[in-house]
């Protein structure tokens, strides 16, 4: 799971253009402006990265922070086995 | 400019109906033409969309005519022929030689261009097709328009999104008020239809696969359609010299940006386009009767929107009749606002407000009257038709029924 957190955390930085040392689980994606339109490419990256398929619904309903985007990933991957 | 602007013909072809008729009878009937896509959406998770039915173009073309004509062509052309017959008018009348087009699309020739791109990415040929350029330029829908109707005053394409159609209509009541012509042929055509571009829509998560609900609680998003829709403009004293059928004023339009994000509604952009219609056709708030809504049913759009409707119109929000067509001819993207407002014409001249269709509950934040799935008998003096694009791009188009002065 711990390398799950570090690959989005390196598809999150790419997006918002600073260093992944700049974010933690806990950096608020507002803080890295990370908008509506980011979030869906940072999706998408994640889609292909990790081979899963992450609902539009999501999007509605993401969270606030990094980690938040973390555990919704986390939980798909268990989910789809 | 006080010259009045009115509205003689309309055409139409989406997935409602390939004729105005058609389409303004399942509108009234609340009747949603969005279905399943099949082959039309092959190989992309969108599986939903509102297709012109049974559309073949070999009935109202040559096979010489369709080697010139993509799909998106064919539409604004079958539109604009309705338009003109319904207005009275012929090819090579005087009124028609000196007419200006303004066609509005978002896409363009979509379907020649991939075809193309396809034959070189994929296929590895080395040569595109010969008419791949005049055949899929954005401006190939207007120059069609021109030539098959005999057109030969200003024609061109404007494009603004899902706006692109009420830019059109916008700027073809401005050139009548100007004085530069007597009759506009105005409105926006879009094939969208095209594995590329329903794989971009695919990857921007907006497209529901269930329905488009405007306005409800379990929206899910939009969701495509096609076609074209097609409005004869001319002066009030030109219309009534050759004796035309009036069916309402184009009194206002308000075109506001966001200047903000590119895919975020603002309530202030729309709310100060909404404004800026009425102040333009001299109305007061409280004189309208009906919205056509822009109502895509994304999550973003449909609060955006009730918030805005809320701002310009206050307590006389409630009393409003609110409702989106899209929910039955799908988001056509140019064709859209040129379709809205071949409703919204329809609704004032016949006094009959379409529904929102497919609704189920309303969203906690839409709070108005949305017509929910029944078609309303009301008196309908005054309506505005709502279109705001990606990009925020407003445009507000208002819509009075018409009474000699």
């Amino acid at each position: 799971m711990k390398r799950n957190a570090e690959a989005i955390i390196e598809v999150i930085a790419r997006e918002a253009k600073c260093s992944t040392d700049q974010i933690t689980l806990n950096t608020g994606l507002e803080d890295l402006g990370i908008d509506s339109l980011k979030a869906i490419v940072i999706l998408s990256e994640l889609e292909d990265l990790l081979g899963i398929e992450i609902p539009n619904e999501i999007l509605g309903n993401i969270g606030n922070t990094v980690g938040d985007i973390v555990a919704k990933v986390d939980e798909l991957r268990s989910n789809s086995g | 400019m006080t010259r009045r602007i009115v509205v003689t013909g309309l055409g139409a072809i989406s997935g409602p109906g390939t004729t105005v008729a058609g389409f303004w009878s399942s509108l009234s009937a609340g009747r949603s033409a969005i279905g399943p896509l099949g082959d039309h959406a092959k190989g992309t998770k969108i599986t939903v969309g509102a297709v012109v039915p049974n559309f073949s173009p070999e009935p109202f073309f040559s096979s010489e005519q369709l080697t010139l004509l993509d799909r998106f062509s064919q539409f604004a052309v079958i539109a604009a022929r309705e338009a003109l017959a319904d207005a009275g008018l012929t090819v090579g009348d005087d009124a028609v030689t000196r007419a200006a087009a303004i066609i509005g699309t978002g896409c363009g020739g979509k379907q020649t261009d991939e075809e193309t791109y396809a034959r070189l990415y994929k296929e590895h040929k080395d040569r595109a097709h010969p008419l791949t350029i005049p055949k899929g330029m954005p401006s190939a829908a207007a120059s069609m328009v021109s030539m098959h109707l005999g057109i030969s005053g200003p024609v061109f394409s404007v494009t603004s999104a899902c706006a692109s159609g009420a830019h059109a209509a916008a700027l073809g009541r401005m050139m009548i008020q100007s004085g530069q012509v007597d009759v506009a042929l105005v409105g926006g055509a879009d094939a969208p239809f095209t594995y590329g571009l329903l794989k971009a829509w695919e990857a921007l998560r907006v497209v529901s696969n269930d329905t488009c609900r405007p306005f409800c609680k379990d929206r899910t998003g939009m969701v495509l359609g096609e076609g074209s829709g097609m409005l004869v403009l001319e002066s009030e004293e030109h219309a009534i010299r050759r004796g035309a059928r009036i069916y309402a004023e184009l009194a206002g339009c308000g075109m506001t940006s966001d200047a903000g994000h590119i895919t975020r509604p603002s309530v202030d952009g729309i709310a100060s386009a909404m404004r800026g219609a009425l102040e333009n056709a001299g109305l007061a708030p409280d004189a309208v009767d009906y919205v056509n809504a822009h109502g895509t049913a994304t999550l973003a759009n449909d609060p955006a929107e009730t918030a805005a409707l809320h701002r310009v119109f206050g307590g006389h929000a409630k009393v409003l009749s609110v409702s989106s067509t899209k929910s039955m001819h799908g988001h056509a993207l140019g064709a859209s606002s040129a379709l809205e407002l071949v409703a919204t014409v329809l609704s004032v001249y016949t006094n009959l407000v379409p529904p929102t269709a497919n609704f189920t509950e309303p969203d906690e934040s839409c709070d108005l009257d949305y017509v929910p799935n029944q078609a309303r008998e009301r008196q309908v003096d005054v309506a505005i038709s709502n279109s705001f694009a990606f990009g925020g791009l407003n445009v507000v188009l208002a819509i009075k029924s018409f009474s000699r002065a």
